[in-house]
């Protein structure tokens, strides 16, 4: 070898790296603009991620698999102590790699969490497969459409569904924590506080600016409750979702709205204990029109149909007991129209009495006086809420029970053994009730200022 | 005996000359005081003194252990390497006296750290658990030491809906009268949702009066557990207990007859437990010393460092070849055999126990003591000083 032959091997790889250094950066932009996961380069990685992806090069995966293994067997064992630790670990060996974030997350939040009796104890966990998915799992894989699908579903199908017999716990708990980011349904955007923005962007990992546009397109959303964070994530995965991820993306936006609609508005009144998840009426045409939208983007999909059909059944009486008469009447009109059927060749008040009571063959005094009693009771305690609307629907409702019951009963004999008491009378009865189970004196003078309707 | 004492005290005179036992106190520390700061545990305070039971001390074990390995490896190999080894053997010592010697001289370097480890960590724990953290669950589920009791084999481990199925559990001596017996149990539902069974309890001797009843929602697959007044344990020291499947939606709770069911009844505190724990990790690394310094006698030191790890790892692994075992691929067959070779010299766990509050008995550390350091580092002892006998230590260079 020749002495020149060094120094020229070294330029030429010197040449070579440079190179190398200056095709990179095209190469990132290339994998960005195809949303290839693997495109967005890691930074501020931590260094014990940042060793194991390097220094333990193949032999990675072999630890991954013993420490899988140790996972594995600890669970059947009933050992759980540990598991946080080791997805935490498996998951950094293979950072990158989606699926296994998704596993890890899925397992804490369902597999382990329902194997305790304590409502804390599964929350828990619940918690620790969310935060494993989008403080960890999202950092690495930030264009995986499926990792931010697999975060939303634990929103829109654990907290937000009833599944799990504990739903109510985690919604209480993940509403408790959403109170202390910001004040009623959602952040003031315009003047968030940088504290407030902060804590939203670093440990919930929301960003109010993203959450105002998913506001402004599906909302207001009551971003106390899971169904809004169900959307956001979705929202969050869609410029990187493709073909049938699209599709289940798309799915995860209208269904959690449509859930919304039926049940993502909290009423929430500390004093009395009350924590009650309702409908949200403000976002019912925007939940129909992402139905229909739906419905236009997939004419063969068989399923679309009938939670559509489902959606706008509970729509009407929904808007029915919240006295918005001429919005469940429109409605009930479209059911006509789209979905023919006898069941909907009736006007607004008859329909609404037999979905209400078609559980029954043939109702009777018992159970008409319960309807009418309990529905009255409704109308009573929503007035002593502050919430008018809704009492005046629940009310609208037990009048329209106890008409439908005792149009069949007009002689005096039939009344006598079979009839209802005049509802003024069961209203009073009502409101007696209802005032022995409040607890603020505002609540009882809202209702003692209330006469007997 | 005096020139194994001799040997003994040179190899440990090395390792303090040779700053080893600074570095490997420096190393200890820094796992058992580091390792807690940065591993995530469950998010209870059960867990956080579990994951610090576990980790740091299975981060000690694991640091002596490496450390037994190369220095016991080294201990002759090096010396043959050097030619220092001509110094002893042209002395009235003997292979076997000299194999001894480096054997108590690393066990005497490995007490030493582990006591001082061991103290550290439980001086830790103590700090970790001050005022209210040592809430009475902690103390009574892991800061203790507690028998595990199977119940007697029982015909039918399944209860159908509606019924009661009777176990009994024969406890080895009476219960301590302040202690609740606690009953831990798990089982299947044959239902594939899982939502909370009713079931329930009813303990003590069937003719009694006072017998005590308790009804549960408890998840299946998951582990509960369930206080017992120890007054219901007969003067034969029996329990019976009664499980009911009362569930309204017809199903049947399986229990595994291995771990399904089993009675924890007090059985000594958890001071004396974690020394125990720490006599049985002595064992163990008396086990890796007499590996390393017979392949240390046998092989050039990176053959025998080699050799033993793979034979402490397979120690170590050994017991996961079950999980392996039990696959249904092509590979079974070796998982089998590979599993039934390791078995006599597969490691044993007292970490485990220790972090759930389990028993590490006498009994137990002795029988490990007699099996891992008389009988294998015996057989370790003879093999590596009749290949030592055999070896050509003159050969030139």
């Amino acid at each position: 070898m020749s002495r020149l032959t060094p120094g020229v091997l070294l330029v030429v790889a010197v040449l070579a790296f440079g190179q190398v250094a200056r095709r990179q950066e095209p190469l990132v932009q290339a994998r960005r603009d195809f949303h290839i996961a693997k495109g967005e380069p890691l930074e501020n990685t931590p260094p014990l991620v940042a060793f194991t992806t390097v220094a333990l090069g193949g032999f990675r995966g072999i630890i991954a698999d013993l420490l899988w293994l140790r996972s594995t067997q600890l669970q059947q064992e009933g050992k759980y102590f540990e598991l946080v630790q080791l997805a935490d670990w498996i998951t950094k060996l293979e950072p990158r790699f989606a699926p296994v974030w998704a596993f890890h997350g899925w397992n804490l939040a369902y597999n382990v969490s329902v194997l305790f009796d304590d409502p804390a104890d599964r929350w828990r966990w619940v918690r620790h497969g969310i935060m494993l998915l989008r403080d960890e799992g999202l950092r690495y894989n930030p264009g995986d459409a499926n990792l931010y699908r697999e975060l939303g579903w634990i929103f829109q199908n654990k907290l937000a569904g009833n599944a799990d017999q504990m739903n109510a716990y985690y919604k209480r708990w993940w509403a408790e924590e959403m109170a202390t980011l910001f004040d009623g349904p959602r952040p003031d955007y315009a003047h968030l506080t940088p504290a407030q923005a902060d804590r939203l962007r670093t440990v919930y990992k929301l960003d109010p600016v993203i959450m105002a546009q998913v506001d402004q397109k599906y909302g207001p959303l009551d971003w106390r409750l899971p169904q809004a964070h169900a959307i956001y994530w979705a929202w969050r995965g869609k410029p990187y979702a493709r073909g049938f991820e699209a599709l289940q993306n798309d799915r995860m936006i209208f269904q959690s709205l449509a859930d919304a609609a039926l049940a993502g508005a909290l009423f929430s009144n500390p004093a009395e204990d009350v924590f009650i998840p309702g409908p949200n009426l403000a976002i019912f045409a925007k939940a129909r029109r992402a139905y229909e939208e739906a419905l236009a983007a997939q004419p063969d999909d068989k399923s679309i149909p009938a939670a559509h059909r489902n959606f706008l059944k509970t729509a009407v009486i929904i808007l029915y007991t919240h006295h918005r008469l001429a919005e469940a009447r429109d409605v009930l009109a479209d059911l006509r129209q789209r979905y023919p059927a006898p069941e909907f060749e009736c006007d607004l008040d008859t329909y609404v009495y037999r979905q209400l009571t078609s559980f029954l063959s043939d109702m009777g005094q018992r159970e008409a006086l319960n309807m009418v009693s309990g529905a009255l009771q409704q109308s009573w305690f929503w007035l002593a809420m502050g919430e008018d609307e809704r009492a005046q629907g629940y009310r609208q409702l037990a009048q329209t029970v106890w008409q439908q019951y005792m149009k069949t009963r007009t002689d005096p004999e039939a009344i006598q053994r079979s009839g209802l008491p005049p509802l003024d009378q069961l209203s009073v009865q009502a409101r007696e009730a209802v005032r022995a189970t409040l607890q603020t004196v505002a609540a009882r003078q809202r209702l003692a200022g209330q006469t007997a309707q | 005996m005096k020139r194994v004492w001799a040997i003994a005290g040179i190899a440990v005179r090395n390792a303090v000359r040779s700053r080893v036992v600074v570095v490997m106190l420096g190393l200890l520390l820094l796992a058992i005081v580091g390792l807690p700061l940065t591993i995530k545990s469950d998010g209870t305070v059960s867990g956080e003194v579990q994951v610090l039971l576990r980790y740091t001390l299975g981060a000690v074990t694991i640091l002596l252990s490496l450390a037994t390995l190369w220095a016991g490896c080294a201990a002759v190999a090096m010396e043959v390497q050097d030619r220092q080894i001509h110094l002893v053997m042209t002395k009235p010592v003997r292979a076997g006296e000299l194999w001894l010697g480096k054997w108590v001289g690393l066990m005497t370097f490995n007490a030493g750290l582990l006591v001082v480890a061991g103290a550290v960590t439980y001086g830790l724990l103590l700090w970790n658990l001050r005022g209210e953290r040592a809430n009475p669950q902690v103390r009574e589920e892991i800061l203790v030491a507690r028998r595990v009791v199977r119940p007697e084999p029982s015909p039918v481990y399944s209860i159908p809906p509606g019924r009661a199925v009777r176990f009994t559990f024969r406890l080895p001596q009476t219960p301590v009268a302040d202690r609740p017996l606690i009953l831990r149990y798990r089982f299947a539902s044959s239902l594939t949702d899982k939502n909370p069974v009713a079931c329930v309890f009813v303990a003590g001797a069937p003719a009694r009066a006072d017998r005590w009843q308790q009804q549960q929602f408890s998840a299946p697959g998951g582990v509960h557990t369930l206080a017992i007044p120890p007054a219901l344990v007969g003067a034969d020291r029996t329990l019976t207990v009664d499980i009911g499947n009362i569930h309204p939606v017809p199903l049947t709770m399986v229990f595994d007859p291995r771990d399904g069911l089993a009675v924890l009844s007090y059985a000594g505190t958890f001071a004396g437990n974690f020394a125990r724990t720490l006599a049985v990790v002595w064992c163990g690394l008396g086990f890796f010393a007499a590996v390393a310094v017979t392949m240390g006698s046998l092989f050039s030191l990176p053959v025998a460092a080699l050799v033993a790890g793979e034979v402490v790892l397979l120690a170590h692994i050994g017991a996961s070849l079950r999980t392996l075992a039990g696959d249904e691929s092509w590979l079974r067959g070796v998982y089998v055999v590979l599993y039934w070779l390791t078995k006599p010299w597969q490691m044993p766990d007292p970490l485990a126990k220790l972090a759930t509050g389990e028993l590490v008995s006498w009994g137990w550390l002795g029988a490990v003591g007699l099996w891992q350091v008389l009988v294998c580092g015996g057989v370790l002892a003879a093999v590596g000083t009749w290949f030592f006998n055999r070896r050509e230590l003159g050969l030139p260079a």
